[in-house]
């Protein structure tokens, strides 16, 4: 197929698929707001308990066999990729009796760590206004702190909002968020910036530039912050569950650092620079001496790589839960924390590395066909602007 | 064909049927993912609640520094309760 007719199917395939991710973004929306409710009858089931509302999300519970109540209240905190949504229940003395998870939506291995560690159960029989953010500090899973932390908000907000319903109860005041800017984000700025630079026409040291930021991508990107672009980033925000820019700044500046690259030059310093997976399939090709994988099926492994990208997009979308689609092996290569599933491909991902170039991102990643959609819509309405003007 | 591209072209197929197979786990990984999302996995039986208490209590007067006051004996502790008040 000549390369202009290929790139007009492109173009109309990018705006159906837009057109049935917008459907699934609405519909997820719907069923989100529906699913509040369920959740709860879910954990205390209408056949054994009765809820009574007090006020907004918050119920007296009664055992329908027997004469014991509880108060149940709810409270939503921003986790790793969006809302947790906890139902606290609180014995007579406001103590806490339980916490359970009502929805989350982070990448479900670190969710399942959470639950298999017990995590809630440490706030078994606090009392209502203790500092539930210390519990994170101290008791927080490793390598799932945000979730820890974001259950350890959300199980404060119920505290909140039940001693504002029951008035005789002092009310807790809510804590105020700190804004963090620290190493992390002046890392991704830097990291940004050298990647630029590499494409500066006239520089000398390209390749030296390049294993510089690819070691520094690997290194601290993924060994030490843990912080490589995942399909839950975008997900979440395409959801609408942006990061809370308190504490999340580095999520703002590595999407939208790179979007507006892209946008604006056309260029990906990240997935061919920065990203410390990429790196690390590069320096492992560098050992086996890997080639890249020339096939006559090229074209079927790219629409296979952008289906499932899209496929995973949609899930997210019209489930609203940006983790439940990830299948980024990130987890598995610098936190050590995924399925069995994801550590076999890590596995197969490491030994083709050797003999392929870069097969994740060749022929997986579904973070490369994002970019190379906003690269479409790049080239089709912005690039003919800035050429014209 | 020689010995040479026959080779290459099976190594071809055998990276290619490893990619094929990553593939797959990715599709296991979503199913097993969209099967046990939170709110639709069967939720643990819930253990009964606490014994009847009366719901207006004096938590006023408690002193709310966040862990529990030296004496364990809470002021709303000591009131006799009536069932269901």
């Amino acid at each position: 197929m000549k390369p202009h007719k290929r790139k007009q199917i492109e173009w109309y395939m990018a705006l159906l698929a837009l057109l049935i991710l917008v459907i699934a973004w609405w519909a997820g929306r719907k069923n989100w707001e529906d699913k509040q409710m369920d959740s709860l009858t879910k954990v205390y089931p209408d056949s054994l308990y009765d809820l009574t509302p007090l006020g907004e999300s918050c119920w007296l519970l009664e055992g329908k066999e027997t004469e014991n109540r509880a108060y149940i209240s709810t409270g939503k905190a921003k986790g790793y990729a969006g809302p947790i949504q906890v139902a606290t229940r609180f014995n007579h003395l406001l103590r806490i009796e339980d916490v359970n998870i009502l929805s989350a939506s982070e990448t479900p291995s670190y969710l399942r760590r959470v639950k298999n560690k017990d995590f809630t159960g440490s706030f078994r029989d606090r009392p209502y206004d203790y500092n539930m953010t210390q519990i994170a500090e101290t008791n927080a899973v490793s390598g799932a702190t945000k979730t820890c932390t974001a259950i350890a908000r959300a199980t404060r907000k119920s505290s909140i909002r039940i001693t504002r319903q029951l008035d005789h109860v002092e009310t807790i005041t809510p804590e105020e968020p700190t804004v963090r800017f620290g190493a992390k984000e002046t890392t991704i700025i830097l990291l940004f910036l050298l990647g630029m630079i590499y494409y500066l026409p006239h520089f000398k040291y390209k390749k030296l530039l390049r294993w510089i930021t690819l070691s520094s991508g690997l290194l601290l990107l993924g060994f030490i912050y843990n912080s490589p672009i995942t399909l839950t980033h975008i997900n979440s925000i395409l959801a609408g569950f942006w990061p809370d820019w308190h504490t999340e700044i580095y999520a703002y500046l590595l999407i939208f650092g790179l979007l507006l690259i892209l946008l604006t030059s056309g260029k990906n310093p990240y997935c061919s620079h920065i990203c410390p997976f990429g790196a690390m399939q590069e320096m492992l090709g560098r050992l086996g001496k890997a080639k890249p994988l020339k096939t006559r099926a090229v074209y079927l492994w790219i629409w296979l790589q952008r289906s499932l990208a899209w496929m995973a997009i949609l899930i997210a979308l019209a489930t609203r839960n940006p983790g439940i689609s990830d299948y980024v092996v990130f987890g598995a290569a610098f936190q050590l924390t995924a399925s069995h599933v994801m550590f076999i491909l890590l596995g197969s991902m490491i030994i083709l590395s050797l003999v392929v170039h870069r097969p994740w991102c060749n022929f997986l990643c579904p973070v490369r066909p994002v970019t190379d959609y906003i690269k479409t819509f790049r080239n089709k309405l912005i690039k003919p602007w800035i050429h014209g003007s | 064909m020689d010995h040479k591209d026959k080779s290459i072209s099976v190594k071809k197929i055998i990276l290619q049927a490893v990619l094929a197979i990553s593939l797959a786990l990715i599709v296991v990984e979503l199913t097993d993912n969209l099967a046990n999302q939170p709110g639709q996995e069967t939720s643990k039986q819930s253990p009964e609640p606490s014994k009847p208490q009366i719901q207006e209590h004096q938590i006023k007067d408690r002193d709310t520094c966040g862990e529990k006051s030296a004496s364990d004996t809470l002021p709303w502790e000591e009131t006799e309760f009536t069932e269901g008040g």
